[in-house]
């Protein structure tokens, strides 16, 4: 039945393409005399009360999360509260406000005094993040709408090997540090420009998004979240804030009895086991290349921002007027044939060339510090890394990592603890043999 | 340690039955859910298959009615049937729309219930594991640390792989756009002769000296301010030379010369691209434009050998679009006569394409005026300003609004200035003349002659006295400018006034009605004026009052202008060459010449040498 199952659900997820791909077309107007083209119309604002609306249903799915994940730890509640906000703020709202776009516009403001951000932004942007501080990712929980889409579609999740977990797990940091860069040059918000699941909340977009939103789905039956967890430019501020927390989600409702039981149970790699002592050879080696990162992070920081100095040129094409300019050198230069939408309507401005491909190097210039910044922060990001995988934390149950859990909720069943506290069972022995010893613990 | 077990009282059973119940709904309604986004998926997918994806309209049975629409544009009642069809259409195509956008929604629904349904089937089958028995305690945290370690290292390897890559394979093409393009930088083009832009060895020679090959070109930075008036006086920078007037100082050139025989020919070299432009020089370089329906060229030689030294071939703009344009057959792709103003040499073609090449023959920038409506192809040639290119691009019948006068930044390309005419297509070069301290740019076209301020494009005056096709350029001689065209008349101008003057004798001097000229521009000093009419007359006028002096008569046809060096005058028909020398009352044949081919653009004077082209080769006049 499983099997019936996955192919039906492929078959769902190939009619939402089908069905976003009709939405692109465009019409040519009526070349028959007489016919009166419509004025073009340009859709109002969202007026202020609906975005305070935005901004109450977010304050309130947030209080709700905090309260269904560490009150009445209710993975039922949290998934019923995921489809809610999904539909609200992916379907409803269309993917637009979201607390990951909207590091871009704060950013944007910080950079550019001219550029305004409204309070609804704000609060979207630093809701999440205080609500992460003082109780853990219950925003990634139950109230992201990207979170939520492929919290419905982990049907099968295995388990990414650690090592891999590790590295792709930086991503989302060299991600933040370009959608930083493009916004703050006001190049573009590549964090909504490359947003996977708007095309499906929207039921319209390119093909290419369709494909690579599909691609994500896919790929999310069988890795729990790849987006949030090797992506989302925004889980890369919330997991260090999570860490942070004071009062997170925990796996027992109390005291873990180490049954191993939820050994398993986190799709996405976030439950660790007690530790075990290392040997001196192992503590004495890792000292050494403690030692060693903490001295080498410094210059790996500073040879990655000399060197991405030189990423000025690549990093500019992004921007709309250094596109231009270099088009419009090759057509002046004859190395390529016609002209483009673009350079036909720069031509019809009358603007000099001159001017444009001043304006073109003057962004190199502005992307080179950009550049050196990004690599900077690249490597800051890997020796932060490097140095964490040198560091050992004592631990002596089976508890959440706090930064890469995302509070779903879905280890509680699986703790015998939490079965007698929800009346599943008496005690914890109907479940766990345990040695005679311990039997009187609990 | 651990294990599953059975339930093992009432209330654990009746709960294991409530879940077993939950979990047969929740399979069900995913079949439900299964069967109703499939059917969902198949009305879609027929829809899809039948819809117009593109265009609506992109019907055969539309097509065919605009079809017949083209051959009775009248026939009221099939345009009323193109109504219908095109409303049809357009209706059939929202309806597929809205079809696809309820689907979509109905397919979403499904897929939720189905996604639901199936995680909930998942979730109530759900047993606790049996983990396996504990093994002792051993420390595998170290070991996945050390590969994540490793693998952080690689994924920072294939970011700096990356940042390489990018970084290699993504370049500008703006660093030479903006060398070439500053104004205050060095511009592309290097190795000009520091000496040959000083005074012409030409003009500092006495006359009867022995004409010396100009001086070697050792490469030296190039200059980059605007050149002086007399570094422009002492090349040949433009149609007709120094201000476009047609005369050159005194030079020891000969008097007779035959191709063939090779006397009085320095050398010849054959020209590998056709034009009906002429020769303009700057020091030791000859530069020269040709152009067939493909490709533009520009030319250089060393004026002192012959010897070509590069063609660059100049790039189609996108306001050309690599299209033709439509032309007379004796107009060509390149008649327009090119400019230099020592730093770059700036050409024009038949296709409006614009380009300057540097002295190496690199473009520095390229230019589109877009395709000239013009009846027989743009011939007016380039004239230059300080540090600015003066385009007289005129186009069309006065109604159509086309013709303009245009000053680009010769550094640049970029516009200066543009100032729309109310003229009609026209042949003519435009010549900057400095009268009375009052720089002016003077433009002949049907009907006026214009005179416009250089600095800004403003127009200065006009004078109503040109009509039809006109070719001649004007001219300027002491004071006095000299218009002509083959009808009605040649007029004497004193370029004083402003606004309309064509009513004022104050400015308009006198008429001329006597063979007048059909492309060949006068040719004036302060003394006389001579224009050569088509058909082989050559006629000189009083300066001043305007009467008739003399008649010099040739078989030969005539669209070269004339040219004056020292006190003789060179005429080159399409045939034959003569050398005059006009008296106050007659003119005298002094010598003739014959290129072997035929000729129809203007010579170039320097360095004591002529320097004509032919049908097929470029000549070089002078005593060996």
């Amino acid at each position: 039945m499983r099997r019936q199952l996955r192919i039906l659900s492929g078959l769902a997820l190939l009619l939402l393409l089908v069905a976003g791909a009709g939405a692109q077309e465009l019409l040519s107007r009526p070349e028959i005399e007489g016919h009166a083209t419509p004025t073009a119309e340009f859709p109002e604002p969202r007026s202020a009360s609906l975005e305070y609306t935005d901004v109450a249903v977010l304050a309130v799915a947030l209080g709700l999360s905090v309260y269904l994940a560490l009150v009445r730890r209710s993975r039922r509640g949290l998934f019923l509260l995921a489809i809610g906000s999904l539909a609200y703020f992916g379907f409803y709202r269309q993917g637009c406000v979201c607390a990951i776009g909207s590091i871009q516009n704060v950013v944007l403001a910080l950079s550019d005094s001219s550029y305004g951000v409204s309070l609804a932004i704000l609060a979207f942007f630093a809701l999440p993040l205080v609500a992460t501080l003082f109780f853990g990712r219950t925003f990634c929980a139950a109230v992201c709408p990207l979170g939520a889409i492929q919290e419905l579609f982990a049907l099968r999740p295995v388990r990414v090997p650690a090592w891999l977990d590790q590295a792709l797990g930086l991503a989302p940091y060299v991600y933040l540090g370009a959608a930083v860069v493009y916004a703050a040059t006001g190049t573009a918000f590549i964090i909504c420009e490359y947003d996977p699941f708007v095309a499906f909340f929207r039921l319209s977009g390119s093909a290419n998004m369709l494909i690579l939103g599909a691609c994500f789905l896919v790929i999310g039956l069988f890795i729990g979240r790849p987006y949030c967890r090797y992506l989302c430019p925004y889980g890369a501020l919330l997991k260090p804030l999570s860490r942070l927390s004071r009062w997170h989600v925990r796996i027992p409702p109390e005291e873990c009895i180490n049954c191993r039981l939820c050994e398993d149970a986190c799709p996405y790699g976030a439950i660790h086991p007690p530790t075990v002592k290392q040997s001196d050879a192992d503590r004495k080696a890792a000292r050494t290349r403690l030692v060693l990162l903490l001295a080498l992070s410094p210059v790996m920081v500073a040879a990655a921002g000399w060197a991405g100095r030189g990423l000025g040129v690549p990093l500019s094409r992004l921007h709309p007027e250094s596109q231009l300019a270099e088009r419009v050198r090759l057509e002046e230069t004859g190395q390529v044939e016609g002209t483009t939408d673009a350079s036909d309507a720069f031509y019809s401005t009358g603007r000099p060339r001159q001017e444009l491909y001043a304006a073109a190097l003057a962004l190199h210039e502005r992307f080179s510090v950009a550049g050196m910044l990004l690599g900077g922060w690249v490597a800051l990001v890997i020796a932060v890394k490097l140095i964490h995988t040198n560091l050992r934390r004592q631990r002596t149950e089976y508890s959440a990592e706090k930064g890469n859990c995302v509070s779903c909720g879905r280890c509680f069943w699986y703790c015998p603890a939490e079965q007698v506290r929800l009346g599943l069972i008496e005690n914890v022995d109907v479940v766990v043999k345990r040695p005679p010893a311990e039997e009187g613990k609990s | 340690m651990t294990e599953s077990k059975p339930p093992q009282n009432d209330r654990e059973t009746l709960h294991a039955g409530r879940i077993a119940a939950w979990r047969t709904a929740a399979v069900r309604s995913s079949y439900v859910a299964a069967v109703f986004i499939s059917l969902v998926a198949l009305l879609l997918l027929w829809d899809f298959s039948g819809r117009l994806v593109k265009d609506p309209l992109d019907s055969d049975a539309y097509r065919q009615l605009r079809g017949q629409l083209a051959g009775s544009q009248d026939d009221t009642a099939l345009r009323e049937t193109i109504r219908a069809e095109d409303v049809r259409l357009r209706e059939n195509y929202f309806r597929q729309r809205r079809f696809t956008q309820t689907g979509g929604w109905l397919a979403l629904a499904g897929a939720l219930v189905l996604l639901i349904s199936i995680k909930a089937a998942a979730t109530l089958q759900r047993k606790l594991p049996s983990p396996s028995p504990a093994e002792p305690p051993h420390d595998r945290e170290t070991r996945r640390s050390n590969a994540a370690r490793w693998a952080v290292a690689g994924l920072g390897v294939v970011l700096v792989g990356a940042g390489v890559l990018l970084n290699s394979t993504i370049r500008t093409e703006l660093g030479s756009a903006t060398a070439a393009g500053s104004k205050s930088g060095p511009p592309v083009a290097p190795a000009v002769d520091q000496s040959a832009v000083g005074p012409a060895p030409a003009a500092a020679a006495p006359a009867g000296a022995p004409p010396s090959a100009p001086p070697a070109a050792p490469p030296s930075a190039p200059p980059t301010a605007p050149p002086a008036a007399e570094e422009m006086a002492a090349n040949w920078p433009r149609f007709r030379g120094p201000g476009g007037l047609g005369i050159a100082p005194a030079a020891d050139l000969p008097t007779a010369w035959d191709a063939e025989s090779g006397e009085g020919i320095r050398w010849k070299t054959p020209v590998p691209m056709p034009g009906n432009s002429s020769p303009i020089i700057w020091g030791d370089r000859l530069f020269l434009t040709g152009a067939d329906e493909q490709r533009r060229v520009v030319l250089c030689y060393d004026a002192a050998e012959g010897k070509q030294l590069w063609e660059t071939e100049i790039p189609a703009t996108p306001e050309s679009g690599g299209k033709v344009p439509e032309l007379s057959e004796d107009t060509g792709f390149a008649a327009s006569t090119p400019a230099t103003d020592g730093r770059k040499v700036y050409a024009i073609f038949a296709n409006g394409d614009l380009a300057a090449v540097d002295f190496e023959g690199k473009v520095v920038w390229t230019r589109g005026l877009g395709i000239p409506k013009n009846a027989y192809g743009h011939a007016s040639s380039l004239a230059m300003w300080r540090d600015r290119v003066i385009i007289q691009f005129d186009q069309a019948a006065p109604k159509d609004q086309l013709s303009k006068l245009i000053a680009l930044d010769a550094a640049t390309g970029e516009t200066a200035w543009s100032t729309p005419r109310d003229v009609a297509n026209s042949w003519p070069s435009p010549i900057v003349i400095d009268h009375e301290g009052s720089e002016q740019i003077i433009t002949c076209a049907d009907p006026f002659v214009i005179a416009y301020n250089p600095a800004d494009g403003k127009e200065i005056w006009r004078c109503k006295c040109l009509r039809q096709d006109v070719g001649p350029s004007p001219t300027y001689a002491d004071g006095i400018l000299y218009v002509a065209s083959e009808f009605p008349q040649m007029t004497a101008i004193r370029p004083s006034g402003t606004g309309d003057i064509t009513e004022s004798d104050k400015y308009v001097l006198w008429i001329a009605e006597d063979n007048l000229p059909d492309t060949c521009s006068p040719l004036a000093t302060a003394k006389h004026v001579y224009v050569m009419a088509s058909f082989g007359y050559l006629t000189c006028y009083d300066a001043k009052s305007g009467k008739l002096l003399w008649e010099w008569e040739s078989d030969d046809s005539f669209t070269s202008s004339p040219t004056l060096v020292g006190d003789l005058v060179y005429v080159f028909g399409l045939e034959t060459c003569a050398v005059i020398s006009p008296g106050g009352e007659k003119a005298e044949t002094v010598g003739k010449g014959n290129l072997g081919e035929e000729c129809v653009t203007s010579p170039a004077v320097h360095g004591g040498r002529m320097f004509i082209r032919g049908k097929e080769h470029l000549f070089c006049i002078g005593k060996k």
